[in-house]
């Protein structure tokens, strides 16, 4: 259909730099994303996620540096963008459309006529496609999103915030499509500003922050360094010890009954020095963004 | 090759085109219908000769109650020009600046369409809908004159007819081509009020200000018009200008478009 290079990465990108006049939207980002692969594209809000999406798409141009997408430069390919699909990450649709009216209007341009797997889709995502759209629910929206960016079979799916506005049922229904869209050998890349949106998911992450791209690395290495604040609430008033000497305990806290620890990577030896007290709450935090970039940046310095 | 982008526009404007159309047939229904109540009064054309040449020059040359004098005052010097440039700056402005704005270009330009191509089936749909309005006034000014028995030759009605028409998608297409460079709908807009506005002031008023005399010839109303549209019809080489220029303009909007980022 499209003539892709099967064997290049899904996506490259060499020193890409945006700038919007002098506002920095992406700096100097290296990125590759192999064939196959379900990569999450991790940052908080306004560090450049969608802008380097939207230069993949092409609907923007770069400063600098270059992109490839499945092996092309997208500027220099309208048919490339037969192989993608793409979810904005402020999703603005057709309103007087109904979704299937959508669907056929987005079908006619790719040359598609089969719309049996996007009937399929919607119908797992729960989605009633003869409702227009204007009437639709933020959710419901969403997943008109996801739909059109699926229904044609791309080679590669961009996704910018693909779960935001989804109730966790759906949540988990659009995961599993994720996961069969990657045993066909077809790639993903999505973006989130929450981690554990996405480490369920994806092999791997980077991590961009202000323009920058921090890391890239295995979701298992990253939840490893990750640091997590767990809150104890003992039953007695019985001040633990040998705590703080467990692996992976970064602080302590002990105030009455109240236990207050930051522990990075695994939570066994905290759980089994717990196990010894009589416990009546725990709560641990999922770990905070920042705090994943300050362990990097602690291990750099 | 289908034109799904251009056959989603048309249908996305019929109501407002249908609107616009029972209006305009009302609306010149209603003014054709008056002419017999003025026809043989010439006192009408006593007054308009009172007046200074300046002004006169606001309803035509014609005079008021000849048939060719009385369409040219009442409906082509003014009126027709003023619909359809409002109808088609308000699409011409919708057309990519509007989706930009709203963000569905985003979505649309993910598909595999060139944004040339885009901005031809827009171009596309500003005229099928211009037509459409322009063959529905036409009609009802033909009804008109026939059951009203004007003795006005067809040339004085097709001629200012056509010119009408193709000022009103010059000035849509560079609503367009303002859009589609700036992404802005509001700048769209104002850029060919504007520029209508300064336009249609130096072909009226251009004669009779000796300095300006010479820059009427760059006005697309002289071009599509002239100075008397219905009492001396524009030679078809001026209408071809139009064209012409209305082409020239789409081309800087598609280069331009083509190269710059889109908004969110």
């Amino acid at each position: 259909m499209v003539r892709t290079e099967p064997t290049s990465a899904a996506i490259r990108t060499e020193g890409l730099t945006k700038f919007y006049g002098d506002v920095r939207g992406v700096e100097d980002l290296d990125l590759e994303v192999r064939r196959g692969e379900l990569f999450g594209f991790l940052g908080p809000n306004g560090a450049g996620k969608s802008t380097t999406i939207r230069l993949l798409l092409d609907l923007l141009r770069p400063t600098s540096g270059r992109v490839e997408v499945l092996g092309i430069v997208p500027s220099s390919s309208v048919e490339l963008r037969r192989s993608l699909g793409y979810l904005p990450g402020e999703l603005s649709l057709y309103e007087d459309l109904t979704g299937a009216q959508l669907l056929e209007f987005f079908a006619a341009l790719r040359g598609v006529t089969d719309l049996g797997y996007a009937h399929d889709l919607a119908d797992r995502l729960g989605l009633d496609l003869g409702r227009p759209i204007r009437a639709l629910s933020r959710g419901n929206k969403q997943k008109v999103g996801l739909v059109q960016a699926f229904f044609h079979r791309p080679d590669l799916l961009i996704l910018d915030e693909p779960t935001s506005g989804l109730d966790p049922l759906v949540q988990h229904e659009f995961q599993s499509i994720l996961k069969e869209t990657v045993s066909e050998g077809r790639t993903v890349f999505l973006s989130s500003h929450v981690l554990s949106e996405i480490e369920h998911v994806t092999h791997r992450v980077g991590i961009i922050r202000s323009g920058r791209l921090v890391v890239v690395e295995q979701i298992a290495n990253l939840k490893a360094k990750a640091i997590r604040r767990l809150d104890v609430l003992l039953a007695r008033d019985v001040a633990p010890d040998g705590l703080a000497d467990v692996p992976g305990v970064r602080s302590l806290d002990i105030e009455g009954r109240r236990v207050r620890l930051t522990v990075e990577g695994s939570m066994d030896g905290v759980i089994k020095a717990l196990a010894a007290y009589e416990v009546d709450d725990l709560i641990s935090e999922e770990p905070d963004l920042e705090e994943i970039f300050l362990a990097y940046y602690q291990e750099e310095a | 090759m289908s034109f799904s982008v251009a056959t989603r526009a048309l249908r996305d404007g019929r109501r407002a085109l249908i609107g616009w159309s029972i209006g305009l047939a009302v609306l010149v229904g209603f003014t054709l219908a008056f002419y017999p109540s003025i026809k043989g009064n010439e006192s009408y054309d006593d007054l308009l000769e009172d007046m200074p040449e300046a002004l006169q020059s606001f309803v035509g040359t014609q005079g008021l109650t000849s048939p060719a004098g009385y369409l040219e005052s009442q409906i082509f010097i003014f009126m027709l020009p003023l619909l359809f440039l409002i109808f088609e700056i308000g699409r011409g402005a919708a057309s990519i600046a509007g989706e930009e704005r709203v963000g569905t270009l985003d979505l649309l330009l993910a598909n595999p369409i060139a944004r040339g191509r885009v901005v031809v089936e827009k171009f596309g749909t500003l005229v099928a809908s211009m037509f459409v309005l322009g063959l529905g006034f036409f009609l009802v000014l033909l009804v008109g004159v026939l059951v009203l028995d004007m003795d006005i030759g067809f040339r004085s009605l097709i001629v200012p007819t056509v010119g009408t028409i193709l000022l009103g998608i010059f000035f849509g297409t560079l609503a367009l081509s303002v859009g589609a460079l700036t992404g802005r709908k509001g700048t769209a807009s104002a850029v060919s009020a504007l520029v209508a506005v300064v336009a249609y002031l130096l072909n009226s008023l251009a004669p009779f200000i000796g300095a300006v005399e010479p820059l009427r010839v760059v006005s697309p109303f002289y071009w599509a018009l002239g100075e008397s549209p219905v009492g001396d019809p524009v030679p078809l080489i001026r209408l071809i200008l139009v064209i012409a220029v209305t082409g020239l303009v789409l081309i800087v909007g598609i280069f331009r478009f083509d190269r710059r980022d889109l908004g969110t």
